[in-house]
């Protein structure tokens, strides 16, 4: 199953703006069967893939996301966790194609997610395009945040240091030898650094220029 | 972003790359505590991946790689290694034209590395050819993160060189010049009218 992660749609980073149009194979759902779903709730477990796009004739019509991407669209329109979810079983998919009439259903207006899983917790939720779509531009937006939050805090690191520099606290280190180096390298990297400073001795010096 | 001592034209120097016998170990290397930060976030993602591969979960082979490289690649800096090339100024990321840049990273990502070691070599003195080698930033080379990272640490605005930061009237960056000496270091010479900032 051809899949795409998430945040390779990421690289807008304009929360305002739509996100860049994506490259995303669309599969048909007629070749979806029980068994693809399975594989697929495996996967999410293992963080392999982030989500899968289902529609006919290349249009998108819905996509299967990991039901903890499902909580976050939750939580980001402040709605409730539903008190009751029906959770179908790949299993009980029997055939391929049987994915189609929540496609159906999609066209018709529906909003509904649905959700699968191989046990009672629902590992997976089907939900239409554009509210798939909404969680993208949601998701965008927190990672557009997060990156202003870590670029804030490197410029408070940048502050501090330069602070320290004038008033002479600079917490770098300088090292005026080898030794005093290969000694830090050794008490803060263990046996990477000691395995660096061997293996640099034992090329007798010799570089690898690129 | 602090506002800070301005550009010194004494700091001139720092961009003229030519003065520095690259090959020469330097005589001081600089970690300034971002980079050891830098390092020890390599070091935690190699360890949580050991971690979650005990516990059956997935490796991430290239962090458990990555970090042994990246401390190999800090040992020959200190012993002199070149950098892969100099950087030049382009404008998205603040003028560091005056650090180099050294590509780190894993057989697998050939032809192109993607970590980097940003860094740049001073003079210490006047008077002899001492170089202090400070390590800026190492970070992912995707989408010029660790040349951002670079340009913020040292205090450097973007759409804006370093000519152009040394011509301003009031001062926005923080000097290209380490300001810590050694406890042997001629003072620096007061900064001379006619000396100019040259961008490599």
């Amino acid at each position: 199953m051809d899949t795409m992660n998430a945040h390779e749609t990421h690289d807008n980073h304009d929360p305002d703006e739509d996100l860049a149009p994506f490259d995303v194979n669309v599969i048909d759902p007629k070749e979806i069967s029980g068994s693809h779903i399975a594989g697929l709730i495996t996967s999410y477990a293992q963080g392999d893939i982030d989500f899968v796009v289902l529609g006919r004739h290349q249009r998108p019509e819905a996509a299967i996301v990991p039901f903890n991407a499902y909580e976050r669209l939750l939580d980001y329109e402040d709605d409730p966790r539903p008190e009751h979810l029906t959770v179908v079983h790949p299993s009980d998919i029997a055939f391929k194609g049987a994915l189609i009439p929540y496609m159906d259903q999609y066209a018709r207006g529906s909003t509904d997610p649905s959700f699968f899983s191989k046990t009672d917790e629902p590992a997976a939720t089907i939900m239409p395009f554009a509210t798939f779509m909404r969680l993208l531009k949601y998701d965008n937006a927190a990672y557009v945040r997060s990156e202003k939050e870590f670029a804030n805090t490197i410029a408070e690191r940048v502050r501090k240091n330069d602070d320290a520099r004038a008033d002479g606290t600079y917490e770098g280190v300088i090292f005026h030898t080898d030794d005093e180096f290969d000694q830090w390298i050794i008490d803060n990297f263990g046996d990477v650094g000691r395995k660096a400073v061997a293996r640099f001795e034992r090329q007798g010096g010799e570089q690898d220029n690129d | 972003m602090s506002a800070a001592r301005p550009l010194h034209a004494s700091n001139a120097r720092v961009a003229n790359r030519t003065m520095t016998d690259r090959n020469t170990p330097p005589a001081d290397f600089d970690l300034p505590p971002e980079v050891q930060n830098d390092l020890l976030r390599l070091r935690d993602r190699a360890e949580r991946s050991k971690q979650r591969a005990q516990s059956g979960g997935k490796r991430d082979h290239r962090a458990e790689n990555l970090y042994p490289v990246a401390i190999n690649a800090l040992v020959e800096l200190k012993r002199g290694r070149p950098a892969t090339h100099d950087l030049t100024y382009m404008p998205t990321y603040g003028d560091i034209s005056d650090c180099s840049t050294l590509y780190i990273g894993l057989p697998d990502d050939y032809p192109s590395a993607s970590h980097r070691i940003v860094f740049r070599d001073t003079p210490i003195d006047d008077v002899s050819n001492d170089t202090r080698r400070e390590i800026v930033a190492l970070g992912e080379r995707e989408k010029g993160k660790v040349y951002h990272m670079a340009a913020q640490r040292l205090g450097r605005p973007a759409y804006m060189s370093l000519r152009e930061l040394n011509e301003a009237i009031e001062p926005i960056a923080r000097p290209a010049h380490p300001t810590r000496a050694r406890t042997t270091e001629t003072p620096p010479s007061p900064p001379s009218p006619n000396d100019e900032l040259e961008v490599a």
